[in-house]
């Protein structure tokens, strides 16, 4: 496979990353827990799109509109109901709440549309070649949306009161209350920011692949280590570790690693040794603990280190 | 007992700790007063071991205890508070007090199951003495009770009768009468006062009340902005120059309450 | 008879559930680790056990496998929690659990990979009539529930696990009191994985054929909804949510016959429904089904009411 091609699906896939990385950064750093249903909002987009574009006939540029929103109001109702009360156990209780909530989210998709995979109904598109690389039209307004959004949300955190309010929230919440800030509307607003950046991430994956339930659970780990990698509570910092981590997974399943085992020729090693794409999951788990041993507070300052 | 000589410790770009050298003397009580930030609290993190200093060196009854982590320091027998108490608080009174006996036999795995009798014995000992210091500082009543459910003057007599049952030598209280009421601070202050005479314990108090530092403190050493700038008995510091003006700081020279405080002190 | 078959398996599960879910109480419930990777624990008792019995080995020795090769991925597991905070210790278990079925996935040489191991021995097949041994192998069960039980119980009552419960809540104060915390995480995370590791060779030696979809992360949320609504922190508690989801969970099977639902459709609602419960749990009955009992001690010379 061309190196370029290689590329071109690294940045694909960071591209889908970055958007749920986005939302866990945020969510970690001013609600201080893990959220193990981060996936799930993904999940919920691509399926909410699916259902009024496939079922109801919709224009699917609205239906994804719509399924955005409602998993943006999704994400708020969760915090409104579940989170926010459990607020005072601490974060270990929020996090086995969110897998509770990932439980049944995913299983609340698998009873309503069944375990088998569904598509959108898009054609290929277009097929561009250049440098070796293949990308459908697809896969290109896949790159466009997702750095659209990501533009929309940097614009959001600095060109708005709100984004202010969310920068001096995530800073320091003492101090942001004190200046007068409604720090539960900002919350509100997080989830409801974080909830859609998902869905836009769920619906870029069922374009790229398929949708199945377990889409979103499948991806916590990547996303998480994405966010970990760039420093938790800044989402520049879950962007640019999305990107690195989409480039290692792909360059990690591309490599011949019989050069780098065998020590440059120390050692004799005849055969010839990739790692196998069943292990690809085993890639991002492999960087978490590289970066959890080497450099935990990750690459860009974040807000808050451990 | 305590020698600290020459302690730096920086967090970021913030110099916490600036060269701190002092000694507590065994058998003493000695106090460390300070304007808020000056790094007390630090310092004693640094002591028992919650931070690691950046240079200089922490004697502990001779020997050297610098790069220790805190449960061998504590182990060999300095034990502290801390400013909010941390007892845990689904656990009782009197499971917080045999929580701090050190050399438990039940506290390994193979002996937890299989020394039954041994460690009845040992609990049942300890039973004793923990209920002997709970009638002391007034919490047998509670004994039974989770530490939750203490009032915070009773969760700081709590601290102390830990304390007191861990047998440690040095025990270094931070700010052990904030926010109690004053009846509560005399008892604590006779408590503390009956176990340096009684048990010959040692005392390192960080306090900001100076009516406590100057009742029960043999000696004081004063922090400001990570240096020690005095040290000496309580009604010397209470005069020193030095002192007030870290105390007092943004208040211009010659000014009005300037003048107005210096004559009330001098006065005193 | 069919009822009856169904029973004594329902009941045989109840008890290998029940000794995974003392397991994880004893990582959240007694020392305040979030784990959700507890399946790998399962899954590698259940593959040494098988392993070593098709090596030769008697039932027994799988046994002992099973124990030590759950113990070793709990103390491995538990290195990093000295250096890793609480959230980013979970993150991780929860790729530690995939990890390890994907390594049963695609180490065909072990494992047989996908396929799966079949035909796994079953202790004294050849001495006890066939009619009888369903029953046979659940007393076998029960005894070793027994035995997880008391040693659960032993171990909670003793100054070990009252170190347990004050580094539950925070790290500092046991600290400070000279206990060294890390060493009595690692001592708990290894015990608690022992006893799923147990309950993994149990299982294969009950089901008689394993594979790597036996080992999905539904086990590991199966057994935390057991903790959780069983009462967390309470033993009991988590031998009763043990009974209430198993129950549950195979009690669909019948409604099937009434509800014009296809089987797949009611295996994802009865997971929403478990979710959900959670959830609820979590929210309004905070302590589960039983709570965890305060440790009152006789104090002389008072009269034995207590404080509450």
């Amino acid at each position: 496979m061309p190196v370029t091609q290689i590329v071109v699906n690294s940045v694909i896939r960071g591209s889908e990353l970055a958007l749920l990385a986005i939302g866990v950064t945020m969510i970690f750093n001013i609600l201080k827990f893990a959220n193990f249903a981060h996936g799930e909002f993904a999940l919920l987009g691509a399926y909410f799109a699916l259902f009024f574009s496939v079922t109801l006939g919709l224009n699917l540029y609205l239906a994804a509109l719509i399924g955005i929103v409602l998993t943006g109001l999704v994400g708020v109702c969760t915090n409104e109901f579940i989170f926010k009360r459990l607020r005072g156990m601490g974060g270990l209780t929020l996090m086995i709440a969110a897998m509770g909530l990932s439980i049944a989210l995913r299983n609340g998709v698998r009873t309503v549309w069944g375990a088998d995979p569904k598509r959108y109904q898009i054609g290929l598109g277009k097929c561009f070649s250049f440098w070796g690389a293949r990308v459908t039209s697809t896969q290109l307004l896949i790159m466009v949306i997702s750095g659209l959004s990501m533009l929309a949300f940097h614009l959001l955190l600095h060109r708005t009161k709100f984004g202010k309010a969310m920068r001096a929230t995530s800073d320091n919440i003492p101090l942001a209350l004190a200046s007068g800030i409604n720090v539960e509307k900002v919350i509100v607003g997080v989830w409801f920011i974080c909830g859609s950046l998902a869905a836009i991430g769920g619906i870029l994956i069922g374009m790229d692949t398929l949708l199945w339930p377990e889409m979103g659970f499948g991806i916590l780990l990547p996303v998480f280590c994405a966010a970990i990698l760039g420093g938790i509570g800044n989402p520049y910092g879950a962007v640019l570790g999305a990107m690195v981590l989409g480039f290692v997974e792909h360059f990690g399943l591309f490599v011949n690693w019989t050069n780098v085992i065998s020590l440059g020729g120390i050692f004799n090693i005849q055969r010839e040794i990739y790692i196998p794409t069943g292990y690809k999951y085993a890639i991002s788990f492999g960087v978490l603990i590289a970066v959890l041993i080497f450099r935990p507070s990750g690459i860009l300052k974040g807000q808050k280190g451990d | 007992m305590l020698a600290v000589k020459n302690v730096y410790k920086s967090f970021g770009g913030i110099k916490a700790l600036n060269g701190v050298s002092l000694k507590v003397e065994t058998g003493s009580i000695v106090g460390l007063i300070g304007p808020n930030g000056s790094g007390k609290t630090t310092l004693f993190n640094v002591i028992s071991g919650f931070y690691s200093r950046d240079s200089g060196e922490i004697y502990f009854k001779g020997e050297r205890i610098d790069d220790f982590p805190p449960y061998e320091i504590a182990m060999r027998g300095l034990s502290r508070t801390f400013q909010i108490s941390k007892a845990p608080r689904r656990m009782t009174v009197l499971e917080n007090m045999f929580l701090a006996y050190k050399e438990q036999i039940g506290e390994g795995v193979l002996s937890a199951l299989f020394r039954w009798g041994q460690i009845s014995k040992q609990e049942r000992v300890n039973l004793e003495k923990a209920l002997t210091i709970l009638e002391l500082t007034g919490l047998k009543n509670s004994s039974n009770e989770y530490a939750g459910n203490l009032s915070g003057g009773q969760q700081k007599l709590l601290s102390l009768s830990r304390m007191m049952v861990a047998d440690s030598d040095l025990i270094l209280l931070d700010e052990p009468t904030a926010g109690i009421n004053l009846t509560l601070v005399a008892e604590l202050m006779k408590l503390i006062k009956h176990f340096q005479v009684k048990e010959n314990k040692t005392f390192f108090i960080v306090e900001h009340n100076m009516r406590v530092i100057s009742e029960i403190c043999d000696m004081v050493y004063v922090l400001d902005s990570g240096k020690n700038i005095a040290k000496g008995e309580p009604e010397k510091i209470q005069k020193d120059e030095k002192v007030l003006k870290a105390y007092l700081g943004t208040v211009k020279e010659d000014s009005r309450e300037k003048k107005a405080m210096l004559n009330e002190t001098d006065g005193s | 008879m069919e009822l009856m078959n169904f029973l004594i398996y329902l009941v045989t599960m109840m008890s290998i559930y029940g000794i995974l879910a003392l397991g994880l109480n004893f990582h959240y419930g007694h020392a305040g680790l979030v784990n959700f990777g507890h399946v790998a624990f399962f899954c590698v008792g259940a593959y040494a056990s098988t392993l070593v019995t098709m090596a030769g080995a008697p039932f027994l020795v799988g046994v002992l496998a099973a124990l030590i090769s759950g113990a070793l991925l709990g103390f491995l597991i538990s290195l990093p929690t000295s250096k890793l905070s609480v959230h980013y210790w979970a993150i991780c278990t929860l790729g530690a659990g995939e990890i390890i079925r994907l390594i049963a996935l695609n180490e065909e040489w072990l494992t047989q990979g996908a396929f799966g191991i079949p035909g796994i021995s079953q202790p004294l097949k050849s001495i006890v009539p066939a009619v009888i041994y369903p029953v046979f192998y659940l007393i076998l069960v029960f005894i070793f529930l027994g035995i997880v039980y008391l040693l659960t119980e032993l171990l909670v009552r003793s100054p070990f696990g009252r170190v347990l419960k004050a580094i539950r809540e925070e790290d500092n104060l046991p600290l400070a009191m000279g206990k060294n915390v890390f060493r009595f995480r690692i001592k708990a995370l290894s015990i608690g994985a022992a006893f799923a590791g147990l309950a993994g060779g149990l299982y294969a030696h009950y089901i008689t054929y394993i594979s790597p979809l036996d080992f999905m992360p539904i086990v590991t949320f199966l057994v935390w909804a057991m903790v959780i609504i069983g009462g967390k922190g309470n033993n009991l508690g988590s031998l009763v949510g043990a009974m209430v989801i198993v129950i549950f969970y195979n009690s669909t099977r019948f409604l099937k016959d009434y509800i014009p639902i296809s089987a797949d459709t009611l295996a994802s609602l009865r997971m929403v429904v478990i979710g959900i419960l959670m959830i609820l749990v979590l929210l309004f009955m905070n302590q589960g089904l039983v709570r965890e009992k305060k440790r009152v001690y006789r104090i002389p010379g008072e009269k034995p009411d207590a404080g509450s």
